[in-house]
């Protein structure tokens, strides 16, 4: 072929064409066709996992319930509930492919070549950048849509075509396609930002976590210096409202309605930014990490101080308990060495170059500057976190709750809670408005101070200052036990406090919330009696609140916990109680105990008791040491001490830690027969006194409750026994199976509670003070 | 006619103070119906220059005008523009008839008619993937491309370079039958000094960020002239010197090689009343032009070797 026959071909083969018409739509058709044909392998694996994900689910479902007779519509509706729930797979899922779409759809931007092409052609800017936009989420919606709806008509082959599968199955694709476009919306604002994709896919994922980990160092970091810091964090993760739709999701697992409308507002408004960005930006950045040097500077230095603090913050946990100097030096060292660590691993993503490392030396200055001071009135607590107190006049209204209540979403008792007696912050957030904020300050003044020093022993509380301007702040005291009780008895007086600290004043939101099998009984010394009354419900309440009339701190602390009242219900088989502890004091209470024939001993006894131990300490250079222990075996001695000893629960402002906390102080250990003891010492007694006991079993039935005695042991072994036993690791011939050996059947066996089960009986019962019989302290000098 | 007013644009290199001038205050104009060719040392700005008129960057400051109009975002201006890249891009996987399919749903005046033939006569096969194509033949497809889309300018960057000499006169007959017969205006950067020299009627030549000289090629020729010859007097020179701007001076032994500006006639003028023992009017080359002029402006060769 040469030159001239070119020539000559070409002149014959020219024609003038007449101009077609290119409009906006028409180029705009153009850009999406080709977008979907250059990407159609990506389209086909998108198709397949729609494929498998809808129409797979749904139509295996159909043919288990069509191969089992047995399943109903309604298995069938929570089999595909449960298939089609939110979890961690189906968020990735959406986060990958949303991401994916967003990088080919956009990833020409950041290729020179690609630039050179695109920016030529007669098209408007704005039209691809839409075509664009739209093309990289169609790709996935259009799968998803047709699929899921392909999904939905195998179901009706099968013969499961209902309203609320239908229903369920829609509003499960508007959820994924909300979240999607979310991150598809926040990707596609990373790539305006970014000149180079991987960098926008870093830049992507900063974006979507950052908020979670700012979140984790403002809560850690206070936790780790400040005494005083009330760290709630798995709440103030729940409760968050995070801007991140990623995080709102990922941490909850869940995909609520509202989310979705929150959702499409997000990805509507990242929509519109990046689009404004995409004005600003100049295609001779591509292939630069990010085109814009100011957001690559804010980047460089938010990470760098990020990533700093969160480093650091391992070094801070290590050192938590050392505040010297040399120790602030060493941290403050290290910190600038992982600073500029961090600093040069940006710089080599940022400028992609081993000889950039050391660039940005001056923000990577400031870095560790910040990081630095930042630590450092931390640690020194500079702007002093742990003795603020708000401005009285600036408080509206304060509550105090207890520090460790468990987990916050309980708001009752759980069936085998033991802090029973705790302030819940749920109810203390909700009703406990106490106004006396100069008395509350004066007792958290105090607190604070102690929980600092921990000089004496005292109640850990967390007190809440509900501001005027609607912030709350929380503080973690410790009220010493040597308080001054006036002082606590202002506060604790009040009704307002009383609201918010005894559930009795919320029995029908109990109720409400718990609307099954109610339960009312009473427990003492390890014997419980139960009524199914409802009228002895309403009247103990009445009567309990009238006690509570006169409570205080004063009165509370020096009374005797006789035994306590448990009322629970149900729901969706949880069971859920309220426990009140009844007060040697509470006479209305125990009036109307009495009345409904619920009252039991109000003393120990030792019927069951085959031991007992006791410890006799001395606190030497404030170490605890065992000076002297004696058992005893005599019944009439065992007696005489558990005439003298207080129950199984302490009182809430006066632990038994107080009594530990003297210079000696008594141990107490009870050793309980093993059943096969017991069940042999009760059918001797039986027989012994086979009169003596039908009388008492004719009185108790008369009182018209069931009262679930000890004696009725053995009726119950004979008809439960094996059951029983299996349940609870009971060996009728080896006695406790405790994996000691057989040899020693006869072994001490520890305390049970009323549902069989072992608690500790460590600390379970204290002297009374100045009862300690006179024989025990002969004994243990 | 596109018009070209103090076209400024820099590159961001991180350093705030220190930004890459690609383009000081450019003014140019290029004549309808002539080949431009854009000529320039390395990193003059000769692809950002063409970037900037095809309307893919945005000038920082000044105007590019395309009869009239400006061309950045103009889709009007833009059907008439076709650029050909350095490295011309094609889409995945894609044939050169499925390129042409994407061009002539976006140019209103794609000749497919004429595309087939060329591919025809080029020997590129149409349904084969572009990908299997060499870098040649790529190159061969931007030119088609270029011309099929019937467009007014055609900008091509360094797209002579890798076509062999049959085929880069062949593309060459190609444009000179459209500018015959519709008005063509190609605009060339390109290296290949010796292959603009044949086929551009006007060169802009580019010399960091700014423009030495835009020409026509003739009249550039015509004001410089190449002279070898012998001095009786070797004082003659500094004479000479004194009376016209002599750019080059290549001694070698009594022989001296001078590049002097002004036109022959001027020039024999001054040599006349001097005693030679040789003299001869040498005919000058475009890369000639290209050294002399870049010398002035201190692109010297002598010191880029001797440091």
């Amino acid at each position: 072929m040469t030159s001239e026959r070119l020539l000559r071909g070409d002149n014959v083969s020219i024609t003038q064409n007449e101009p077609k018409k290119t409009g906006c739509f028409k180029n705009f058709l153009t850009l999406q066709k080709q977008f979907m044909r250059e990407h159609n392998a990506f389209i086909i694996i998108v198709s397949i996992l729609f494929f498998l994900y809808y129409v797979g689910i749904l139509s295996t479902g159909c043919m288990l319930i069509k191969a089992d007779v047995d399943y109903e519509i309604d298995t069938f509706t929570k089999f595909e509930e449960y298939l089609f729930k939110w979890n961690t797979i189906t968020i990735l899922g959406c986060v990958v492919l949303a991401a994916m779409s967003a990088v080919f759809s956009f990833n020409w931007m950041n290729n020179r070549q690609k630039i050179d092409f695109f920016e030529a052609l007669p098209v408007k800017r704005n039209i691809r950048w839409f075509a664009n936009y739209l093309s990289g989420m169609l790709m996935v919606v259009i799968p998803a849509a047709l699929f899921c709806l392909l999904g939905l008509v195998c179901t009706g082959f099968f013969g499961y075509f209902y309203n609320h599968l239908i229903i369920h199955v829609v509003c499960n694709f508007i959820k994924e396609i909300s979240f999607f476009a979310a991150i598809y919306s926040i990707t596609v604002f990373s790539m305006m930002l970014c000149g180079n994709s991987f960098i926008a896919l870093l830049l992507c994922t900063v974006l979507n976590l950052v908020e979670g980990d700012i979140l984790l160092l403002s809560n850690f970091y206070p936790s780790a210096c400040f005494e005083t810091y009330y760290l709630n964090f798995y709440n103030t993760f729940e409760e968050c409202n995070f801007i991140s739709p990623f995080l709102k999701v990922f941490l909850h697992n869940d995909m609520k309605n509202s989310l979705v409308l929150y959702d499409i507002v997000f990805a509507i408004v990242m929509t519109v930014i990046s689009f404004v960005i995409f004005h600003f930006r100049k295609n001779e950045m591509a292939g630069n990490s990010f085109v814009f040097n100011k957001v690559k500077m804010f980047t460089f230095v938010s990470v760098t101080i990020l990533g700093t603090l969160n480093v650091m913050l391992m070094f801070i946990y290590l050192f938590k308990d050392s505040n010297r100097i040399k120790t602030n030096v060493f941290l403050v060292l290290v910190t600038v060495v992982i600073c500029f660590i961090i600093s040069m691993i940006m710089n080599l993503i940022l400028l992609n170059g081993v000889k950039a490392l050391f660039k940005n030396f001056k923000f990577t200055l400031a870095c560790c500057v910040f990081a630095s001071v930042f630590i450092i009135s931390f640690r020194l607590d500079l702007f002093g976190y742990n003795s603020y107190l708000p401005n009285p006049s600036k408080v509206e209204s304060c509550a105090l709750f207890d520090a460790y209540y468990g987990s916050d979403n309980e708001l009752f008792n759980s069936e085998y809670a033991s802090d029973s007696q705790r302030i819940s912050k749920y109810f203390a957030e909700k009703y406990m408005n106490i106004t006396d904020v100069q008395s509350f300050e004066r007792i958290a003044a105090v607190g604070q101070r102690n929980k600092v020093t921990n000089e004496v022993y005292g109640n850990d509380l967390v007190v809440l200052y509900r501001m005027k301007n609607g912030r709350k702040i929380y503080r973690v005291i410790t009220v010493p036990f040597n308080i001054d009780e006036a002082l606590m008895d202002k506060v604790t007086s009040s009704n307002q406090f009383k609201e918010g600290a005894f559930k009795i004043y919320h029995v029908d939101e109990f109720e409400k919330e718990y609307p099954e099998n109610h339960d009312f009984s009473y427990h003492s010394y390890g014997e419980s009696i139960h009524s199914t009354k409802r009228s002895a419900v309403k009247e103990f309440v009445k009567a309990y609140k009238k006690d509570l009339e006169s409570y205080s701190y004063s009165k509370e602390k020096n009374d005797l916990i006789i035994g306590k009242v448990q009322y629970s219900g149900e729901k969706d088989y949880c069971k859920r109680s309220i426990t009140l502890p009844v007060y040697a004091s509470y006479t209305n209470s125990i009036n109307v105990l009495k009345q409904n024939g619920m009252l039991l001993s109000q003393k120990a006894s030792t019927y069951n008791v085959k031991a007992i131990t006791i410890s006799h300490y001395s606190n030497v250079d404030g170490e605890d040491i065992k000076d002297k222990t004696v058992t005893y075996t005599d019944e009439n001695k065992m007696h005489e001490i558990l005439s003298h000893v207080h129950g199984n629960s302490s009182n809430y402002w006066m632990s038994d830690e107080e009594d530990d906390s003297s210079e000696d102080y008594y141990r107490i250990n009870m050793y309980y027969m093993s059943r096969k003891e017991l069940t042999d010492k009760l059918i001797k007694e039986k027989n012994k006194n086979e009169k003596d006991k039908n009388e008492k079993d004719n009185e108790l039935n008369s009182s018209g409750s069931n009262k679930e005695d000890q004696d009725s042991y053995d009726e119950y072994d004979s008809e439960y026994g094996d059951e029983y036993d299996d349940e609870y690791g009971y060996d009728d011939e080896y006695g406790y199976d405790d994996g000691r050996d057989s040899d020693e059947e006869n072994v001490i066996i520890p305390v049970q509670d009323e549902e069989g089960r072992t608690i500790s009986n460590y600390r379970n019962f204290s002297f009374n003070k100045n009862e300690v019989p006179a024989f025990v302290i002969s004994d243990l000098k | 006619m596109i018009e070209i007013v103090d076209l400024f644009k820099s590159f961001e290199t991180g350093d705030k103070k220190n930004p890459i001038n690609a383009l000081n205050g450019i003014s140019l104009k290029i004549s309808d119906g002539e080949v431009f060719g854009l000529i320039g040392t390395n990193g003059a700005g000769k692809s950002t220059m063409m970037r900037l008129i095809s309307g893919i960057y945005r000038p920082d400051k000044g105007k590019i005008l395309m009869d009239g109009q400006p061309v950045y975002d103009n889709v009007e201006a833009k059907k008439e523009i076709f650029f050909g890249a350095d490295e011309p891009f094609f889409f995945s996987n894609s044939t050169p008839k499925e390129m042409m399919n994407y061009y002539k749903d976006l140019y209103p005046k794609f000749d497919c008619e004429r595309f087939f033939s060329l591919l025809d006569r080029f020997g590129l096969e149409k349904v084969r993937k572009i990908t299997t194509f060499s870098k040649g033949m790529k190159k061969q497809l931007v030119c088609i491309l270029g011309i099929c889309s019937n467009t007014k300018y055609l900008f091509l960057d360094e797209t002579f370079d890798g076509l062999d000499p049959v085929m880069r006169q062949a593309v060459k007959s190609l444009f000179a039958n459209d500018m015959e017969t519709r008005g063509l205006t190609p605009i060339i950067a390109s290296h290949n000094l010796r292959e603009l020299e044949d086929i551009c009627d006007h060169v802009g030549l580019l010399h960091q960020g700014g423009v030495i000289l835009s020409q026509n090629i003739e009249e550039m020729k015509l004001g410089i002239q190449k002279v070898q010859c012998v001095f009786e007097n070797e004082n003659d020179l500094s004479g000479l010197k004194a009376k016209t701007t002599v750019m080059i001076d290549d001694k070698r032994g009594k022989l001296h090689t001078l590049t002097l500006r002004g036109s022959r006639e001027e020039i024999e003028g001054l040599f006349r009343g001097l005693k030679m023992v040789f003299f001869e009017m040498l005919p000058l080359t475009l890369e000639e032009v290209f050294i002399s002029e870049t010398e002035v402006v201190g692109y010297d060769i002598r010191k880029i070797i001797e440091g």
